[in-house]
């Protein structure tokens, strides 16, 4: 009797549970109204040519089986920039107004070797500073330039670079406490591609991976200097020293690390007495780039030996009359944080400062602080970016807001609003800010790549 | 003792009877209860047989994106296609295959050209994604900040795919249900319905998606995401599949923006499936030593169908 009891309760339970079950799932079939099964009401017309011609993509690919011709072959690695730079102030006047062609190519020919140019050509008009500059009067001027030059050749673990090249170091981006061997084009103006703000320079090199570290081994025979302009070519006033520097790098979940050594030339001869002089000295750093809970924390610490400095004694007889009779070593520190939002804004935060190692000195330290923002809007066409930079020691400080937007692959519109600030002092013992300069500056740039 | 007899043979008959009942009750139950475990069965496979594709893999893919109208039953390009071209190798990794690597360079458009991607991604919540960036421009190699699952899905190359719509290894974060099965495209197929956790609801901007599942290939024909109000937000199509390896892979792949008007496609022009990989081609050589990068893809690309 219980034991019939008792099954009759396990049955009316496994019945109630399966009828529940069951109702679920009818209730979720009623919901739907749309058949899903049926075909789709519509067909895709994908060999529809647009407008301008350009076929987004026929079935047709799985079919093209015609071989390149030779000259295709050869030609296909070259690819062309044109682009046209021009700015105005708060004084309607202009400084920079010039256009570039630039011809990149890199081929991969065979056994492991392959090849790279990058040559560019600047014509200045009649309104720009580097025209007047070059030719002491308004008139327009052309500049051509190797910015890169190069054959690699790798076998087994190792690759070697020779030929007219960067070499980068460090981390921190926008700060040059450990990326000092190549030297800057300061001729090139905001709206420029960053490659080619360093100067490419004739190095040969050596690196050796083994999976996740390496290393490198680099020489230059002759080091280049600033290009201030085009009038100043240090090269032939200060003789060129060579250069040479080992480093060695790994990866690792933890972060990437790297440690470095090298005897280099300073990029920027000081004028003494006797005439320009660019002193040799001797780096050590390392660097680092570690993931944390979203952030990314970046450094660069970089200790210079016989780095260059004014006599505070000498200016303030003469202004004019400087002499870096002194050599000092300094330790160069670069810190950075970056972090990217939820819905990927991102964010970083710079810190670069100097500190001198003798009391004698001008300055103990020289910190320089930056900030950053930049979001990508409309499907990547549009970036936005913000820079804010600030030197308390040089009383100076500027922001930029900048906006990049792709037409299409092959035209790009740029445009950067500039606020710098100047505060001069009467003498650098006299810290009550004499007069302060502002200028304002926009900044357009149209390019078109194919 | 008849009374007796009556009484055995009663509740002989009723123990038989008895018998039936339960198990027909069992069977209904287990029924339903299978059908719930069928649905992420079916997920998981197709999320594992999805890996196993992108496990030593070479592709050369053609990204393309417009804004599109439609006209009648015809949808076509209004405007003028975005073109991406990208070459990759990716391999899995771990016990489960579910940690990967994988290393794109950047083909087309010229002003593009040359941009290299490295990155590691891991099935294990308490460790990031890694993933490095290569900018001529730069002239160095830079880490990225780790993208975190809390991270909104980005758009893939400026298309209407997502970084989310791209990956894989997440079935755990969604429930999933079937809701009918039958013939879609001459394909006999599930119509799965996926819906994310809390965790994931937090940054995906789909509330579900239905999704067309091949019964014989266990591969995805047909998606359809919905967006927070239950409004249809895209639609994904796969065609042109084909078995390579014994591998089903969709060789298009084309997804409608129904908000934006806009759609992407990606084609896969070449690829080659099982490769031998080696681990070195997988690491921040890749992004700068062109030459070793050349000399690996040249024997890939022949190989490449």
């Amino acid at each position: 009797m219980l034991q019939t009891q008792f099954m009759t309760k396990v049955i009316l339970l496994g019945l109630i549970s399966g009828t529940i079950l069951l109702a679920v799932n009818a209730q979720a079939e009623d919901l739907l109204t749309e058949d899903l099964l049926a075909d789709d009401d519509w067909t895709i017309e994908l060999d529809k040519t647009p407008p301008s011609g350009i076929d987004l993509g026929t079935d047709s690919y799985l079919d093209n089986n015609e071989p390149e011709s030779v000259l295709s072959i050869w030609l296909n690695p070259l690819s062309t920039q044109l682009s046209y730079t021009q700015d105005i102030d708060d004084e309607a006047h202009s400084h920079l107004k010039r256009s570039s062609v630039k011809f990149n190519y890199d081929k991969y020919l065979n056994q492991g070797l392959y090849v790279s140019f990058n040559w560019k050509l600047t014509h200045f008009l009649k309104g720009d500073q580097q025209a007047f500059n070059q030719n002491m009067m308004p008139k327009a001027a052309t500049h051509t330039k190797w910015q890169q030059a190069w054959l690699q050749y790798s076998q087994g673990k190792c690759v070697g670079k020779l030929g007219k090249q960067s070499l980068v170091w460090g981390q921190v981006d926008g700060t040059f406490a450990v990326d000092v061997i190549n030297p800057f084009d300061l001729t090139e103006p905001l709206l420029t591609d960053f490659s080619d703000v360093k100067r490419g320079q004739n190095i040969v090199r050596l690196d050796c991976y083994d999976n996740k570290s390496s290393w490198q081994l680099f020489y230059s025979p002759k080091a280049s200097f600033n290009r201030l302009d085009f009038n100043t070519e240090f090269e032939s006033l200060v003789s060129q020293k060579a250069e040479v520097g080992v480093r060695y790098s790994m990866a690792s979940p933890y972060g990437d690390f790297a440690v470095m050594a090298a005897r280099l030339q300073a990029n920027q001869p000081v004028p003494t007495l006797t005439g320009l002089r660019a002193a040799e000295y001797e780096l050590l750093a390392i660097s680092g780039a570690i993931p944390a809970d979203g952030f990314l924390i970046k450094a660069d610490i970089a200790y210079k030996t016989k780095q260059a400095y004014q006599s505070v004694q000498t200016v303030s007889i003469n202004p004019m009359l400087f002499e870096s009779t002194d050599d000092d070593n300094v330790l160069e520190v670069a810190g950075g944080l970056e972090y990217s939002t939820q819905n990927n804004h991102q964010y970083s935060l710079g810190l670069w400062s100097s500190f001198h190692q003798r009391s004698s000195s001008q300055k103990k330290s020289d910190p320089v602080a930056s900030a950053s923002w930049n979001k990508a809007y409309l499907n990547d066409d549009l970036m936005l970016s913000a820079l804010a930079n600030y030197n308390p020691h040089q009383k100076f400080k500027s922001v930029t807001v900048l906006a990049q937007y792709k037409l299409d692959d092959y035209w790009q519109l740029e445009g950067a609003l500039s606020s710098a600030t100047q505060d001069m002092t009467l003498s650098p013992t006299n810290t009550n800010v004499d007069t302060r300069a502002t200028t304002n500056t926009l900044n357009m740039n149209v390019k078109v790549q194919f | 003792m008849m009374d007796a007899l009556k009484t055995n043979r009663g509740q002989l008959m009723n123990s038989g009877l008895l018998k039936k009942c339960l198990s027909v009750c069992v069977l209904i139950s287990l029924s339903n209860v299978s059908l719930a475990l069928s649905a992420r069965g079916v997920m998981e496979k197709v999320d594992a047989l999805q890996r196993q594709s992108s496990d030593s893999t070479f592709t050369v893919s053609k990204l393309s994106t417009c804004k599109f109208a439609k006209k009648g039953k015809k949808v076509a390009c209004v405007s003028t296609p975005r073109v991406k071209r990208l070459e990759s190798v990716s391999k899995q990794y771990g016990v489960h295959k579910k940690d990967s690597r994988a290393v794109s360079v950047v083909l087309e458009p010229a002003s593009d050209k040359g941009i290299g991607m490295l990155s590691y991604s891991y099935d294990d919540e308490n460790k990031n994604a890694e993933s490095w960036l290569y900018l001529s421009a730069l002239g160095k190699v830079k880490r990225m900040v780790s993208s975190g699952d809390d991270k909104e899905p980005v758009a893939f190359f400026g298309s209407e795919f997502t970084t989310g719509d791209m990956e894989s290894g997440k079935t755990d974060e969604y429930e999933y249900k079937i809701l009918q099965e039958g013939k879609y495209a001459n394909q006999q197929v599930w119509v799965i319905e996926a819906v994310p956790n809390l965790k994931r609801a937090k940054t995906t901007g789909y509330s579900k998606v239905l999704m067309w599942i091949d019964k014989e290939k266990f591969i995805v024909l047909k998606a359809q995401p919905f967006d927070k109000h239950g409004k249809t937000w895209k639609r994904i199509l796969a065609s042109k599949i084909e078995n390579i390896k014994g591998m089903w892979v969709a060789r298009d792949m084309q997804i409608y923006n129904f908000k934006s008007k806009r759609m992407s496609r990606i084609i896969t022009e070449h690829i080659t499936l099982g490769l031998s990989v080696d681990d070195e081609y997988l690491t921040q050589r890749t992004l700068t030593d062109f030459a070793f990068r050349e000399k690996s893809l040249s024997r890939l690309r022949a190989a490449a169908k």
